[in-house]
């Protein structure tokens, strides 16, 4: 399960609180060129103190930061008393996450008492070892992490983790002995948190009803143990002594003497009593101090002031460290509210900025190469497709110019002389031998109108051959210049241009007549073209 | 070593950026006249092109008017060419002519181009003259006919084989040779 859902990878410093025997306890962690930092250590002098009386003394916003404000230049954490939790372990094949899931809730299933839409579980698989994988799973009450996450909601805090799990991170990183694989005993007044750490990672956990208080009877400090009753003493040791072989047992060590129990100490005599208790029934059991030079500070120092606030110390640090994948009981009851979800890096704006970026570019650089490269392409594919050697496309756009001028200047004589024999069937449907239109001469030159001269029988003939060449769409402004009788024979039937029939009779009448021919005697035109 | 406050390394940072931004406008603005070059080129001949595609109909009506085309020459070789390739086709349509009169020099619409005109006179059968004016085309160095005269004596007018007058100017191009100044 990943339990590191939440992106804390830009905040400056971490508020961790935690409660221990009914007392708040604060500390402010700033990590500052590769060290850690405390700037602030604060806890409440009663039991009764509340959550967000605490905070408002730690200086926290009782309100969650607004939108554009910023939400990480301080987190909070908070941890969570691990009395009402269950821990176990099981042992899964080396197979996927999704399945793991599965096992890991088959199995939770069957151990707990309480049906699963009752309980929270959340578990941590370590990593392969002789072909299998070891799974630390926790188990809580949905009501009483609902309770508490009521609790803390006022502090808007970033996590709500294991305080065990604070115990485990501020003793693989505090205090100064370790093993890889070791019991972690954290003395409080009333209880006594027992964990089994692998790897400095959290494995198991015990929480005794059992504290230093039980030792002594009345005394409420360690350093009271001296006014103790030697009877409770004896009996509260026995008791513990009995109990931790218990735990050592339940945490899977047939022999008790086999792994280290470190007791979490602030070098006072009451610890050391302990371990020696335990050492005398042949437990391998020695205290362990906090390591002052790991953490800096200003002001406050001393191995009992690191001890006192070890738990929230180790939350702070987990707080701190962005791989830390603890354990997340509170994932589906509590939900903070300026969570920030890990989304897969192709959603992240940076990306998708990038990859637009890198397109508008390739665009750039792919529209630049084709604009120099087309125009060689398309001179190669002209001289490729011209048959004759050393075209280039100027000399074809040249020769199309040259063709099109040409075509516009060069009329067809045969299309003339058939307009005017076509104008000059007067009656199609006869034969026009019969019509005695004669044509005797054809003149065109360009920019001036066409000349023709020609010779009708009647003036009708020559009306209707003018109208003719009136409607005809190539010919225009057709004027008869001059008219008049023939004098004298004038010819014999004949053919064109006229195709007329026997005429020239004396009496005949001769007509010269003028007309434009499509745009070629157009000086105007020609020249608008 | 000195040691660089906020605002050093702020003032440092700001001239980097410019240092880069000026590099990459100067780079950036050659780069940028060189493609509008080649976009232009594209453009010019992207322009050629859509001059010499024409449709299907239209290149069919230009190949009815001009089936056979030469580009012009020098001047000395297109009349040459011209004549030759006139004379031949008067000669297949049997029409004897009297000498071909040059008429070199004349203004023409094309630039970089002149006219050259060729004037026949001949008398000959109608359907002589038409054979010619059929066949006319077909010499690619012809650029158009600038006058066209057919007289008929009406004393022969005998159908296909009455005597004609024919009187024909044609023209075509000669590629003018650029004036050369004198130093």
């Amino acid at each position: 399960m990943n339990n590191s859902d939440i992106n804390v990878g830009t905040r400056q410093s971490v508020v961790a609180i935690v409660k221990e025997d009914g007392i708040l306890k604060g500390v402010e962690l700033r990590q500052r060129k590769g060290a850690t930092e405390i700037l602030w250590t604060r806890s409440t002098e009663s039991t009764d103190t509340r959550w967000q009386s605490f905070a408002a003394e730690c200086g926290l916003p009782d309100k969650p930061a607004a939108d554009g404000e910023d939400k990480h230049s301080r987190v909070v954490v908070v941890g969570f008393g691990s009395a009402g939790t269950v821990f176990h372990r099981a042992s899964v094949p080396p197979v996927g996450e999704h399945e793991i899931e599965s096992i890991v809730r088959l199995q939770a299933e069957t151990r707990l008492p309480l049906p699963s839409d009752q309980t929270e579980l959340a578990w941590r698989a370590d990593p392969v070892q002789n072909g299998q994988i070891g799974v630390t799973m926790v188990v809580a009450r949905k009501e009483l992490l609902q309770g508490f996450a009521n609790d803390v909601t006022s502090l808007n805090p970033t996590k709500i983790l294991l305080d065990c799990e604070g115990i485990i991170r501020a003793w693989g990183t505090v205090f100064s002995e370790h093993e890889k694989e070791a019991i972690v005993v954290s003395v409080g007044a009333r209880s006594t948190q027992v964990c089994l750490a692998r790897d400095r990672r959290l494995s198991n956990a015990v929480i005794l009803d059992f504290g230093l208080d039980d030792f002594s009877g009345q005394a409420e400090t360690a350093e009271d143990t001296s006014t103790d009753n030697p009877e409770t003493q004896i009996e509260a040791t026995e008791r513990f002594i009995q109990d931790m072989r218990s735990v050592i047992n339940l945490f899977g060590f047939a022999d008790p003497s086999q792994i280290p129990v470190f007791i979490l100490s602030d070098n006072s005599t009451a610890y050391s009593n302990l371990a020696s208790s335990l050492q005398s029934s042949d437990l391998n059991a020695r205290v362990v101090l906090p390591n002052v030079r790991t953490l800096t500070a200003e002001g406050k120092s001393g191995v009992e002031w690191i001890y006192d606030y070890r738990a929230a110390i180790g939350l702070g640090l987990i707080a701190l460290d962005d791989k830390a994948d603890e354990l997340n009981i509170f994932e589906n009851v509590y939900n903070p509210a300026d969570k920030e979800q890990k989304k897969h890096w192709l959603l992240s704006p940076i990306v998708a900025g990038a990859i637009a970026v890198v397109m508008l570019l390739t665009l750039v650089i792919v529209t630049y190469a084709i604009d120099l490269k087309s125009p060689k392409s398309i001179n190669e594919r002209v001289e490729a497709s011209t048959s004759e050697a050393k075209t280039d496309l100027d000399s074809l756009v040249q020769r199309q110019r040259l063709i099109r001028m040409v075509a516009r200047e060069r009329p067809d004589m045969l299309a003339l002389i058939g307009t005017i024999n076509e104008c000059a069937l007067l009656d199609k449907k006869k034969d026009i031998n019969q019509q005695g239109i004669l044509i005797n001469s054809i003149h065109f030159k360009k920019d001036q109108k066409v000349n023709i001269t020609g010779q009708v029988k009647s003036s009708d003939q020559l009306y209707k051959f003018q109208e003719n060449l009136e409607k005809h769409k190539d010919i225009t402004e057709v004027k008869r210049t001059s008219t008049g009788r023939a004098s004298s024979q004038s010819g014999r039937p004949g053919g064109p241009p006229s195709r007329g029939g026997p005429s020239g009779k004396k009496g005949d009448i001769t007509f010269t007549m003028t007309f434009h021919y499509k745009n070629y005697t157009k000086k105007l035109s020609r020249a608008q073209d | 070593m000195i040691k660089l406050n906020e605002k050093d390394i702020r003032a440092l940072k700001l001239g980097a950026i410019a240092v880069v931004a000026i590099v990459v406008f100067l780079i950036g603005s050659k780069w940028y006249e060189h493609w509008d070059k080649a976009k232009t080129d594209v453009k010019v001949l992207k322009t050629k092109l859509k001059d010499i595609d024409i449709s299907p109909t239209k290149r069919r009506g230009l190949m009815a008017k001009v089936p056979a085309f030469e580009m012009p020459v020098e001047e000395k070789e297109q009349q040459f060419l011209f004549q030759y390739e006139f004379d031949n086709q008067l000669k297949k349509a049997g029409i004897k002519n009297d000498p071909l009169q040059i008429i070199p020099n004349r203004r023409s619409p094309i630039s970089g181009c002149k006219s050259l005109h060729l004037s026949c006179t001949a008398k000959c059968k109608l359907s002589q003259a038409l054979d010619l004016l059929a066949k006319l085309n077909e010499n690619p160095y012809l650029v158009g006919v600038e006058e066209f005269r057919l007289k008929i004596d009406p004393k022969k007018r005998t159908g296909a084989n009455t005597e004609v007058e024919l009187n024909i100017t044609v023209s075509t191009f000669t590629k003018s040779t650029p004036r050369t100044g004198r130093s």
